[in-house]
């Protein structure tokens, strides 16, 4: 058990751009390197997460964490994603002065948005290639990526009940 | 700790907790809504200050929501406005995830809600193609950069490397690369 709050605790250190690279490492790890569910599941809980009020990492976090142990994985997933952003916060920001004397501030920033951007790229690539697979889902997605852009004003969550609610239609009829 | 702090300390766990509990569709959705609250409607911090903190709460890994309560709850109240902040965001989301575990166990395997969710899903990536042309866009001018960014991707799309080790590993890379301002 301890595993799931090093494996949390391993994607909170590293998770660069916000949940949507954090959602990178948790299919990462949680697919890819330790079997604990399948793509599809881990497709059905990241839903869930996107749905339900609250970040979206923290919120997979703890989702998964209840999946696989109950009360104590959750606790255990969240405390282990939670923790670093504590140590960043504190280590990170109160010893920027000294990191800057050695390292160029504005490069390592720089670099640190691209290792996000490659987290972001990754993500939508693993979860698109599984998301989007028929006509219906392509349809689905062509108009929320439209909203997206032209609907600036839309709150994303109308977006993506609006999804949902196609995905119903499309799979009745 | 006097009645005025703990009350300052209440109202910053009540603030974060209230916008963690009714704010949809993550981080990037929340920002607007925390600086309607403590810029405009409680004024705890200045605008400058809170556009600080983004900036401070984004380049830093974690949920950047998670990240901007830590900040601002210690910029407002030390290290215990820090945690009074984070329990506030974290409570809600953990107690509605666990809820939605226990009371829809097995709500995926029913045939209307698989459908809802595969439409969702199908959302959630026009989100993140979005979110990757944003991105994408503000690097532009820096074609060294992105053409390795891309290189890195693939890589690690054709090969399954662990993406933890890759993070790092592109830190450095894209550390080393970056000469002048135009390549």
């Amino acid at each position: 058990m301890i595993e799931i709050f090093l494996t949390f605790l391993k994607i909170g250190l590293i998770a660069f751009g916000g949940g949507y690279g954090a959602i990178g490492l948790i299919q990462d790890e949680v697919v890819q390197i330790h079997h604990w569910f399948t793509q599809q599941e881990f497709l059905d809980f990241l839903s869930i997460a996107q749905m339900t009020p609250g970040p979206i990492g923290l919120n997979a976090s703890t989702f998964i964490g209840y999946k696989l142990y109950g009360l104590t994985g959750a606790l255990l997933a969240t405390a282990g994603f939670i923790l670093p952003s504590i140590l960043w916060v504190y280590v990170l920001l109160k010893t920027l002065k000294l990191v800057t004397r050695f390292v160029d501030e504005k490069r390592l920033i720089e670099a640190l948005k691209g290792a996000a951007l490659v987290l972001i790229l990754v993500a939508t690539y693993r979860i698109g290639s599984a998301s989007v697979i028929d006509l219906s889902s392509m349809f689905i997605f062509i108009c929320a990526f439209l909203a997206l852009i032209f609907l600036k004003k839309l709150s994303p969550i109308w977006i993506i009940l609006g999804g949902g609610v196609a995905g119903i239609l499309l799979a009745a009829f | 700790m006097d009645a005025m702090e703990t009350k300052k300390l209440f109202k910053l766990f009540s603030i974060f907790a209230a916008i963690s509990a009714i704010t949809i569709g993550g981080g990037y959705a929340m920002i607007p809504v925390i600086r309607e609250y403590v810029v405009k409607r409680y004024a705890i911090v200045s605008d400058d200050e809170f556009l600080g903190a983004v900036a401070r709460a984004q380049s830093i890994p974690g949920a950047i929501a998670v990240n901007l309560s830590l900040i601002l709850g210690s910029n407002i109240a030390g290290v215990s406005g820090a945690i009074a902040a984070l329990i506030g965001v974290a409570v809600p989301p953990f107690t509605i995830m666990v809820l939605v575990g226990i009371l829809f166990g097995n709500i995926v395997n029913i045939p209307l809600f698989s459908g809802f969710l595969r439409g969702v899903r199908a959302t959630i990536t026009a989100v993140l193609v979005y979110l990757s042309y944003q991105l994408i866009l503000n690097k532009l001018k820096r074609k060294k950069v992105l053409i390795s960014l891309f290189v890195i991707t693939l890589l690690v799309l054709i090969l399954k490397l662990p993406l933890f080790w890759t993070v790092l590993v592109t830190t450095v890379v894209v550390y080393m690369i970056q000469g002048d301002k135009n390549d």
